[in-house]
């Protein structure tokens, strides 16, 4: 079929003047032209069907296309940029003084003030290592084995020292008193014993 | 990034509030012991730290003319772990810590057959009869330590 000659300058604007592309002036020029051809408002129409179809198609394609989560999924694929250490503390503490200010100071004046507490205490009121809060030693018992032929004698003095020594019940003329801690009387018990040095 | 910010200054005060607790949760005790041989064989004083304890027997009229020391040790207790010293005579000396309570350590020192319970002072010697040996008295002699170690 031969086309008409004034079509040829009209079919190159069919298209754009479906999609609304044209300007102005040219609509107006092509709807001019459209009202006397049959043949161009029948491709106009074609155009215009064959527009919808794609439309439609690309509809039913994106329907069977789960899109839940999408974002989600797309967001897990990135590898999510980590700047390194210097560069996060640098930012962590220009934030921390920037927004956060109240409680940066109230944090540092907190931590003064437990160290202010703790270093003396600490350094200059631990003069004497752990476990010696007592002035002197005491001795709180003595006991002996089940069948022992010994009997404990606890003598102390003013210094804090403990002197114990066994004194053998065998070489006893009389029965020991039970004395499991004589502090009173201790030089006393022990000549009772007539225990001497050397010959315990 | 702001939560990051307040959990540093979280972390950074809870660790200063915790130093000091950490510090102070060491509950180890050293004790001297220092194993001497008490007689009547010559006049030997040896160290002449011992004539202290020369001393203190005698003011119980309990009298050695010499005292050897035969052995000293730096014990670091831990609660509830025995310590052995041996003694020349074959027995040993067995030192726990039993105890720390208000900084007072409890101490509980064996030597067959006797058990000793006492609490550490800053001053003061116990002097645990360690049994016979070569003619003499053995004592275990329990002190403070209250130098750092090494010193």
């Amino acid at each position: 079929m031969a086309l008409n000659p004034a079509c040829l300058s009209f079919i190159p604007m069919l298209s754009p003047f479906v999609d609304g592309e044209l300007a102005p002036n040219e609509r107006v020029t092509v709807e001019r032209h459209l009202a006397v051809c049959r043949d161009c408002t029948g491709r106009v129409a074609d155009l215009r069907a064959e527009s919808a179809m794609i439309r439609h198609g690309l509809d039913l394609a994106a329907d069977e296309v789960d899109f839940k989560d999408f974002a989600t999924k797309v967001m897990a694929r990135l590898t999510p940029y980590k700047p390194p250490l210097w560069e996060r503390v640098q930012i962590t503490l220009s934030e921390m003084f920037l927004y956060q200010r109240k409680v940066m100071f109230a944090s540092l004046a907190g931590a003064a003030a437990v160290l202010a507490i703790a270093i003396p205490t600490l350094v200059i009121g631990k003069s004497t290592p752990d476990g010696y809060a007592r002035p002197m030693m005491a001795v709180e018992s003595v006991t002996t084995e089940a069948g022992a032929k010994v009997t404990p004698v606890v003598m102390t003095n003013e210094k804090g020292d403990a002197i114990i020594l066994m004194v053998s019940t065998e070489q006893q003329v009389e029965p020991p008193a039970p004395a499991p801690q004589d502090k009173g009387d201790e030089g006393q018990k022990l000549d009772q014993t007539k225990v001497k040095g050397g010959e315990l | 990034m702001k939560r990051l910010g307040r959990r540093f200054s979280l972390s950074a005060l809870a660790i200063t509030l915790a130093l000091p607790g950490a510090a102070w949760a060491g509950d180890k005790v050293d004790v001297m012991a220092d194993v001497v041989l008490a007689s009547n064989n010559g006049t030997k004083v040896d160290p002449p730290a011992l004539e202290e304890a020369k001393k203190a027997f005698a003011a119980k009229n309990v009298n050695f003319s010499s005292w050897q020391g035969l052995s000293q040790r730096r014990l670091s207790l831990e609660p509830k772990k025995t310590v052995e010293v041996p003694l020349p005579n074959g027995k040993k000396a067995q030192l726990t810590l039993e105890s720390v309570t208000d900084d007072v350590a409890r101490v509980k020192v064996t030597v067959a057959p006797t058990t000793t319970t006492f609490e550490v002072g800053r001053s003061g010697n116990l002097y645990v009869d360690g049994g016979q040996h070569q003619g003499g008295q053995l004592y275990v002699i329990i002190s403070p330590a209250l130098k750092p170690a090494g010193k």
